[in-house]
């Protein structure tokens, strides 16, 4: 038998973290303190058990509905500190384009910690460096763990990790990732990805349901030179929930990221992008005037604006027939109409035209991600 | 209650830095910085997977799954730059698939040479380059992956002599190359095996050979985006059959004016290499014939009596055809195949089977089955694996022969 919830969810044995300052702060990954999900038989509440070889896609999909995700919060967490003393500690704060928490102990230990100082030893990775893994297997006593690799790619997560193809399990979870000089290059992030495992957000056509499993080869680190540029910010206990910045809401469309075409794959509710009436499938062509040829050009530019910025927009979108643009709003539906008739007063006057034109024209004002 | 148990406390176990000898990472003796930086531009991002330019004309290679059922070819390179591509020509069967990328004004690409397979040595260190889990799609930089060459000469399903890895690979590498540290590309990776239906690493990775790719580039190139089918050696059986171990492979037969037949194939014949390669038994013999597209003109080098003889036979494609024999329904525990009829003018009447007859062996091989699903399976077979040029040794059981049995050779012709 093979307990899925084992394979596919943080398992209860211990993972690794890092000692950063003799008052108590330790990194780990934010997989390690984060709430995770686990599958309930519906009919019992107990876990389910699944058997091997059944493909991850028809577990989720269960006959009958019998399998129920359920959120399972991490209240409290234990620190085993080189001494072999242990400790009570909080989830101070967290990173999320990173992947890291920090962790504070709710009291000083006794003896002296000796820490890792970050700004002597945090370094960047260049792709090809050959890098290693330090962890723990935790059957038994636990036992420090070496895995050698390369760095695979040095930027991913708009540079705030990088990849290895050391191979990583649960107790690697948190650890760091040093170069043969015993720089400090990272902290291993998730060992799976656990979007993937719940299905993802985006819907099919999109990407193949891949699950990035333990020893997968393809491991994510968050980088220890970003790391350190955000160290004083999660050590006055500020979290970072998405990439710092300005924020518009939108996914790439994944599964046509390869052409030219720069075409939204989803837009996030109440987002800058919703307001402005971005839909999934529309094609940015421009930016400012400026035409794009890659997502990655798109991600980049309003990475570079500021939140609060108007930023003009043209996209293509394929729409049914002629439409009605009045006063530079599109209507097209019952709704906007009603919109627009709202605001407008009395004695107003406007100009509309009939357009047949697949191009629109779109400003944003982007919003700050926080 | 339930919630508590399964949310365990969670337990963190903080680490001091530990100094890492240099002897313990990955033991590259080579620059493994500069490699991926003369690799990286070749790389070809495509559909869901990988391919890799091979001529600075703009022609790649990619695995035949990963560009099936597409019509359209946005492709991007390692580089950034981003192009479209047309298909060439596929081989579905050994999955491969040949593209050109049209680049404006003729601008050569930047490519990675095929590099020599046969060369290859288990242990060599080899690098993967891929696109897993897509995770490069966005910020356009593939992935690295390092290993060794943990075998060769595999066969894996439909590939044989391919290059065994432990260089990770999952979903997203397929078509991607495996390349030595000198930058040639040695094979390219499309399968690997998996566990618990998890499509990831296990450390087990397959890469077609790049004396294959070799082999049908010229005819994938020259197949205006259709297929090219793979090819064997018409018109000869052998003694070892077609899987046996540790047995040298004799000619046992050989049918008049078939290709073997063309090439002074002669009954008695070992085989003893093909195209060089040693044929060690059937099962390698198998295997190495199992990466040759059609119309190709193989070397065997076989010993008759004293002499050793080179012979040149030309591949063909397998023309699958009737043998000609009506089956009768199993009945009651009878489970072995009974003919009820013989066409007539087929295989089966010149070959002398008789409505009666009992097959107890087919291929040298003894029938027996256990359940009815064997025996279907059995039919099966017969119907699908029987080719023009193939002669089938059948043992039958006759009634006039008390008991005893009669060897029949099947030999099929074209009608």
């Amino acid at each position: 038998m093979l307990d899925v919830n084992q394979l596919l969810r943080r398992p209860a044995a211990p993972s690794t973290g890092v000692v950063i300052s003799n008052d108590g702060f330790i990194i780990t990954s934010a997989f390690n303190v984060g709430d995770d999900t686990v599958f309930l038989t519906g009919s019992t509440g107990q876990l389910r058990r699944f058997s091997d070889h059944e493909p991850i896609e028809k577990l989720l999909a269960d006959p009958e509905g019998g399998v129920q995700p359920k959120a399972n919060a991490i209240r409290r967490v234990r620190v085993v500190l080189p001494d072999g003393t242990r400790h009570d500690a909080v989830v101070h704060a967290r990173h999320g384009p990173l992947g890291v928490a920090l962790l504070k102990l709710t009291s000083p230990p006794s003896t002296p910690l000796s820490p890792l100082d970050l700004d002597a030893v945090a370094s960047s990775p260049q792709l090809g460096d050959s890098v290693a893994a330090v962890g723990l297997v935790a059957a038994g006593q636990p036992a420090i763990t070496l895995n050698p690799g390369i760095v695979s790619a040095a930027s991913r997560s708009r540079g705030y990790q990088f990849q290895t193809d050391a191979l990583f399990n649960y107790g690697n979870s948190g650890g760091p990732v040093v170069d043969a000089a015993g720089n400090l290059l990272g902290i291993v992030t998730a060992p799976i990805e656990p979007d993937t495992v719940l299905g993802r957000i985006f819907p099919p056509p999109q990407l193949m349901r891949w699950s990035r499993a333990p020893n997968s080869g393809v491991g994510l680190v968050a980088r220890a030179d970003r790391l350190r540029a955000v160290l004083e910010d999660l050590r006055a206990g500020k979290s970072f929930e998405r990439f710092p910045g300005p924020y518009l809401g939108v996914l790439a469309d994944e599964s046509r990221a390869l052409g030219d075409d720069v075409v939204i794959g989803g837009v996030a509710q109440g987002s800058p992008a919703a307001k402005a009436g971005l839909r999934k499938g529309d094609i940015v062509l421009t930016y400012d005037g400026v035409e794009l040829t890659a997502w990655r050009e798109f991600s980049e530019r309003i990475a570079a604006a500021s939140p609060g910025d108007t930023v003009a927009l043209t996209i293509r979108r394929r729409s049914s027939g002629p439409r009605l643009v009045i006063a530079g709003r599109d209507i097209e539906t019952k709704a906007d109409l009603d919109a627009f008739t709202k605001s407008l007063s009395p004695g107003d006057t406007f100009e509309g035209r009939y357009v047949s034109d697949d191009v629109r024209e779109i400003e944003v004002v982007l919003g700050e991600a926080r | 209650m339930k919630t508590a148990r399964h949310a365990p406390a969670r337990i963190v176990i903080a680490l001091v830095m530990l100094v890492v000898p240099a002897s313990s990472m990955a033991d590259v003796t080579f620059d493994l910085v500069g490699l991926c930086v003369k690799v990286r531009p070749a790389y070809v991002f495509i559909a869901g997977g990988s391919g890799v330019v091979i001529r600075p004309d703009g022609l790649m290679v990619t695995n035949d799954h990963v560009i099936e059922g597409r019509r359209r070819f946005d492709v991007r390179l390692g580089d950034g730059r981003s192009f479209e591509a047309r298909l060439l020509g596929r081989d579905p069967v050994g999955d491969l698939a040949v593209l050109k990328i049209d680049v404006p004004g003729d601008e050569p690409l930047p490519h990675l040479p095929l590099g020599d397979s046969d060369a290859v040595r288990v242990g060599d260190e080899v690098l993967a380059v891929g696109n897993p889990f897509a995770l490069g799609v966005i910020d356009q930089s593939p992935t690295f992956t390092l290993g060794i060459v943990s075998a060769v000469g595999h066969t894996q399903g439909t590939y044989t002599e391919c290059i065994v890895t432990d260089a990770e690979l999952n979903p997203g590498n397929s078509g991607g190359p495996l390349v030595t540290t000198s930058g040639e590309v040695v094979g390219i990776n499309g399968q690997i095996s998996t566990r618990y239906g998890l499509r990831s690493n296990t450390g087990l990775g397959f890469a077609i050979s790049a004396k294959q790719v070799a082999l049908w580039l010229p005819r994938l190139e020259s197949a205006s985006g259709g297929e090219v089918k793979h090819a064997k050696l018409a018109g000869a059986s052998f003694s070892s059959g077609d899987r046996s171990l540790s047995e040298s492979v004799v000619v046992k037969d050989v049918a008049e004016g078939s290709p073997a037949a063309a090439a002074g194939f002669r009954a008695g014949d070992v085989i003893l290499a093909i195209d060089g390669a040693p044929v060690a038994d059937g099962r390698r013999m198998a295997s190495l014939l199992g990466i040759y597209p059609e119309g190709h003109a193989a070397t065997f080098q076989v010993r008759r009596g004293v002499e050793s003889l080179s012979l040149e036979a030309v591949l063909t494609p397998p023309q699958r055809c009737r043998t000609g024999i009506d089956l009768a329904r199993p009945r009651g525990g009878e489970l072995l195949p009974v003919v009820e009829g013989v066409e007539a003018g087929s295989s089966a009447e010149a070959a002398g089977l008789l409505a009666g007859d009992v097959i107890v062996a087919f291929r040298g091989e003894r029938l027996e089955f256990s359940s009815r699903d064997q025996r279907r399976a059995f039919d099966r077979r017969l119907r699908t694996s029987i080719e023009v040029g193939d002669i089938v040794p059948l043992t039958v059981r006759r009634s006039d022969t008390a008991g005893g049995t009669t060897e029949v050779d099947l030999r099929l012709v074209a009608r």
